[in-house]
């Protein structure tokens, strides 16, 4: 039954356990009881602290070469990529992504194009407590104290709001942070 | 959950200290004492719960061998139940001829004393720490292991369920027989027994055994059943049931009619399902070993959301660059012998320049320099 084989059709590129937890929690969401871990590839996740960023940045033309590619395009491959904004603006992150697709010659990103940008500011754990109902700010450092890591629990929950703002005719106004009202075209180009 | 395991003077663990996440990465290079400490820590188990006795495997020749310590010692701090858990082996040899022995065997609960072994004398604590009972106790064995559960001891039996369901496995496929003459509750090693555990799964956990079956059917294309089916009196014979298509009838195949990798994903499925329960403990060494590449991320991935979701602890010891990339920048642990003589444990804790992945680190050796 070659269907059951293992196909990666989702490329999942991610800064730490968080990010990845946080997409991997709206997959599940997203495909039900289709979901499956083998039609998923989440690339490493890199060694050292502090050095999330870079290590997207890095590889993410990689991965969107292999995405683009004729091997890609027969998987329907779709990339998801999350890098927080830290400190910078959330737009100059994501210009800083396109720079390395320029310094790699390779084309800009099309918005139609198969590939997810997703930039929490200031973190993801930023975006966790906002879509929890906590009132959040995008300056204030959610990963330290007196701020706990969010639980399995807690991700599964904010991922489950994630979804639902994706849902068509959901009313956006009232969404905050900006960087998470900002990401929502991104998360719609998921597959629900 | 495991939180601190120590010992001293057995083998190359001297003043060996190891604290374990919930998610657990062991990393390190051959030799190191990746897989003798998770042996030490199944045979506390097999000592302090299973009734083995001191001579079937401490003391003598698996003391250090550069130094002439007499005594060894294990520590483990266990949390649960809410409380802190410290259960304290030390074993010597003693008489004429020399013959392992019991020295001391505790267990204090925060701080508490809840059991105590010494010299001989077994001293029985209640819930509320008042030591109530004093006998005289064979000291070539654990007192411990003969402690039955009690409405006074609750907490002393709450850690010695405890360490009786650390389950240990370094998958051997070749040694998994499909024939089963007996149940077993826990599965050996090398899951020689597998048949007889699965066996014993079938009947009490059921569910968790379906689900394992669901999972595999993903992983081994067209299996649609997993039984244990007579074979005679007594005897049970394991078999997969695979259609080899879409519009083909399932055919039975014994466990030993399948590839390695067929028997090491079933193996490695089943442990999720049932050795990852609520408070459990799960060790295994070198999970990845005969299964295809493509295999070993969905495994693990939902290996790691059951540990979550049941609040259980694995500790995986892996070279495989998939466990590398996923857990070693997230905790892992490298086991090094710096000097050539003892095993320490160290935090994998590289730089975050360099732009390699973890798996590119331990490749060059550089998580070393």
């Amino acid at each position: 039954m070659p269907d059951r084989e293992r196909v990666a059709r989702t490329i999942v590129l991610v800064e730490d356990k968080p990010q990845q937890n946080l997409v991997r929690r709206y997959l599940q969401r997203c495909r039900g009881n289709a979901y499956s871990d083998r039609q998923i590839d989440w690339r490493p996740l890199p060694a050292g602290r502090g050095s999330g960023e870079q290590y997207v940045r890095l590889e993410y033309p990689k991965q969107t070469r292999s995405c683009r590619s004729s091997l890609g395009k027969r998987a329907s491959c779709l990339l998801i990529v999350m890098t927080d904004a830290d400190t910078r603006e959330t737009r100059k992150r994501g210009e800083q992504l396109s720079q390395e697709l320029m310094a790699a010659e390779m084309e800009p990103r099309e918005t139609a194009e198969p590939i997810v940008v997703l930039i929490p500011k200031r973190h993801v754990e930023t975006w966790i407590q906002a879509l929890l109902g906590k009132e959040v700010d995008e300056e204030t450092d959610y990963t330290r104290a007196p701020h706990s890591s969010p639980s399995t629990e807690q991700i599964k929950r904010a991922a489950n709001r994630a979804y639902d703002l994706t849902r068509p005719n959901t009313p956006l106004d009232a969404v905050r942070p900006p960087s998470l009202k900002a990401s929502i075209p991104e998360w719609t180009k998921i597959p629900p | 959950m495991l939180t601190r395991f120590y010992a001293d003077n057995y083998r190359c663990l001297v003043t060996f200290e190891f604290r374990p996440r919930a998610k657990q990465l062991v990393i390190g290079t051959n030799g190191t004492g990746k897989s003798t400490a998770l042996d030490v820590l199944s045979l506390v188990r097999d000592v302090s719960v299973r009734g083995l006795t001191c001579a079937d495997g401490l003391v003598g020749r698996t003391k250090t061998r550069w130094q002439q310590v007499e005594q060894q010692r294990f520590e483990l701090d266990v949390t649960g139940n809410d409380t802190e858990y410290r259960y304290t082996l030390v074993v010597d040899e003693w008489g004429s001829p020399r013959r392992p022995r019991i020295k001391l065997e505790k267990v204090d609960c925060g701080g508490r004393p809840a059991f105590l072994f010494e010299e001989g004398k077994v001293h029985l604590f209640n819930d509320r720490h008042e030591d109530k009972v004093q006998y005289e106790f064979d000291w070539h064995r654990s007192a411990l292991a003969t402690i039955a559960e009690r409405w006074d001891n609750k907490k002393l039996t709450w850690f010695k369920r405890w360490l009786g369901n650390v389950v240990h496995v370094q998958i051997n496929p070749w040694a998994m027989s499909a024939r089963s003459e007996r149940e077993s509750r826990e599965p050996t090693k090398d899951l020689s027994n597998f048949a007889d555990w699965f066996r014993h799964l079938k009947l009490e956990s059921g569910r968790a055994v379906f689900e394992a079956i669901s999972e595999l059917a993903e992983a081994i294309p067209g299996l649609v059943g997993l039984e244990a089916k007579e074979a005679g009196l007594d005897v049970r014979v394991v078999q997969a049931e695979i259609a080899a298509g879409p519009n083909v009838a399932p055919a039975a195949y014994a466990l030993h009619d399948l590839s390695e990798g067929q028997r090491t994903l079933i193996a490695l499925y089943v442990l999720m399902h049932c050795a990852v329960t609520r408070d459990s403990t799960l060790l295994i060494d070198e999970p990845d070993n005969f299964i295809a590449l493509p295999e070993v991320q969905p495994w693990l991935m939902k290996m790691l959301d059951r540990t979550d979701e049941q609040g259980a602890q694995v500790i995986l010891v892996s070279h495989h660059p998939e466990l590398l990339n996923q857990l070693a920048g997230q905790g892992g642990v490298v086991f090094a012998r710096p000097d050539g003589l003892q095993t320490r444990a160290m935090p994998f804790e590289p730089p975050g320049d360099s732009g390699l992945t973890p798996a590119e680190i331990v490749a060059r050796g550089w998580e070393r320099a």
